[in-house]
């Protein structure tokens, strides 16, 4: 607790003990009196995965409420930790023991100025390879789990917050976006393989502490956009190799200055360039642990994508961020999707650009006709995903599973619609035969009976009702013994 | 422990006390405050 006061995130905190969520939902609908604010909420459950009893995400937001509100809890290994965010409130649970915790209500920057930028570096000054060819997609898996490796310097690790429910946290929030943005769970989800202390001293230069790890990284001359640039030496690239870890993001503890003073949050290497190089030594980010703690930044979410191969939103590419009007719930404000920058009191939503995907009625992105032009990034992480799931080989493979659905191809369904379901198996993964159990719920929480034991379930959504959400869970076993699961989240309009 | 319980050490195990003492079994609520909320001092 006196770690956590002492913490640069920390504006108020305050002990609490945190009840079990799968009793105190109601329906799909949680009350919430925050405390230190102590205001009352609704939230709304949009993106629940019960995996059995001992390990459960739950997100839901506010509806129709003056408020944008989100609320994102995970329980896991006996502790129960997460975010919440209140319109330009931001607090973070940080679990200590069994179930009690601490709320934190994290502190605003000083010292933004209005032009501030909520990622690392606008690099304006970075021009892309455009004499690569196009991106060639030869898919070597066919459920593409992206492999994750944090590490941490002792600065971060002084800064108080468990880095390991901060990890746990980030991966979960990451898959709720390419969820929320409807991103195929065949092409591209994320998955931590550990978490590991290094040696490093902090410089104040972000770029500079990036450079340890990519090795001839230079903001300045673009070197490390250099496909046959060498990998690096250092202990960062050592511990990738020992993880078969596809990309790393390295927790840090200080602040970053830049040039006109205000504090950078993150930074990364992209490891696809605009013209379908593929840069596998590029895909280390930075994430400042003061930054992530504030879930309205998004660090985590942001610098990964770039590691995918996205850019900001005033690159002439489509697979940028996107800033558009939001009607009704939020009058006139901007909303920024999660690869915009932000300057001060602007938000990120929980959503990559799609234009096939609305947030509040108004569409997250444009269609793109061209490379040039447009705002999709799920259409390029759509693209990259399984490429960059592929830098590593997968150490302690697990089953992966996927689920596509037919008919193609809007991610929302009518009421009078039959949708069929199907459980798509890596094929790195397991030994066939496989065995399928698929169920549903209303909740998120509580499943039914076993609906279907084939690779494939039916669902009829007559007598649904536009706004409800259908949560279905697929578990799979290989003839080997090994089990995998996913879920999918079918809203229904 | 990655956190100092040096201070604050007797004072959650009083809090754990008094929280669990008072629990019902099925809690309503998904946050009991234990404590007042604290300002950070730096
Ligand atoms: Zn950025």
């Amino acid at each position: 607790m006196a770690k956590i006061q002492r913490g640069n995130y920390a504006e108020k905190t305050v002990f609490v003990k945190v009840g079990n969520l799968s009793n105190i939902q109601k329906d799909g609908k949680l009350s919430v009196r925050i405390p230190i604010i102590d205001v009352q909420y609704v939230f709304h459950a949009y993106n629940v995965k019960n995996y059995g009893e001992d390990q459960y995400s739950w997100t839901g937001k506010t509806k129709n409420t003056e408020s944008y509100g989100r609320l994102s809890v995970h329980y896991t290994e006996g502790k129960i930790f997460g975010d919440i965010e209140i319109e330009d409130t931001a607090f973070r649970l940080i679990d200590l023991s069994e179930g009690i915790g601490v709320l934190v209500k994290i502190k605003e920057d000083g010292g933004d100025k209005e032009d501030a930028v909520g990622c690392g570096n606008a690099r304006k000054d970075i021009k892309f390879k455009e004499n690569g060819s196009e991106l060639s997609l030869e898919k070597n898996n066919s459920v593409c789990y992206v492999s994750v490796l944090f590490l941490y310097t002792d600065a971060a690790a002084q800064e108080g917050p468990d880095l390991s429910q901060l990890a746990y946290s980030a991966i979960q929030d990451a898959n709720e976006a390419l969820e929320n943005s409807a991103v195929s769970s065949c092409d591209l989800r994320f998955k931590s393989v550990g978490l590991a202390s290094i040696d490093m001293e902090e410089s104040s230069f972000i770029t500079e502490d990036l450079e340890i790890f990519i090795m001839g990284y230079s903001q300045a001359d673009n070197a490390w956009l250099d496909p046959n640039s060498p990998f690096g030496t250092t202990q960062a690239n050592t511990l990738r190799d020992d993880y078969g870890a596809d990309v790393v993001i390295v927790f840090t503890g200080g602040t970053y200055d830049s040039t006109d003073g205000d504090p950078i949050h993150g930074e990364a290497g992209i490891s696809v360039s605009l013209g379908g190089n593929l840069i596998p030594q590029a895909a280390f980010g930075i994430v400042s642990v003061n930054s992530a703690m504030n879930c309205k930044r998004k660090i985590f979410t942001h610098e990964i994508g770039h590691i995918m191969g996205l850019l900001h939103q005033d690159r002439m590419f489509y697979g940028r961020g996107y800033n558009f009007e939001a009607g009704g719930l939020f009058g006139k404000k901007k909303r920024r999707t999660l690869m915009h920058t932000l300057k001060k009191k602007q938000k990120r939503i929980h959503h990559f650009s799609n234009p096939d995907v609305n947030f509040e009625g108004e569409p997250t992105g444009t269609i793109s006709a061209n490379v040039t032009d447009g705002y999709d990034s799920v259409e390029r992480l759509e693209q990259t995903g399984c490429i960059v799931a592929d830098f590593r080989e997968d150490l302690a493979p697990t089953l992966s599973v996927g689920i596509t659905f037919s008919p193609c191809c809007s991610f929302f369904v009518n009421p009078d619609n039959t949708r069929i379901y199907t459980a798509n198996i890596d094929n790195n993964t397991g030994q066939s035969p496989y065995q399928y159990e698929w169920r549903t719920s209303s909740d998120g929480f509580n499943y039914g009976l076993v609906l279907s034991t084939t690779n494939e379930m039916t669902q009829d959504y007559t007598g649904f009702q536009a706004g409800d959400i259908l949560y279905i869970k697929v578990i799979a076993t290989s003839f080997d013994g090994i089990t995998g699961e996913n879920f999918f989240f079918q809203e229904v309009f | 422990m990655k956190f100092q319980f040096k201070i604050y050490g007797c004072l959650l195990v009083a809090l754990l006390f008094v929280g669990w003492s008072n629990a019902p079994l099925l809690s309503q609520e998904l946050f009991t405050v234990l404590s007042e909320s604290t300002d950070s001092t730096q």
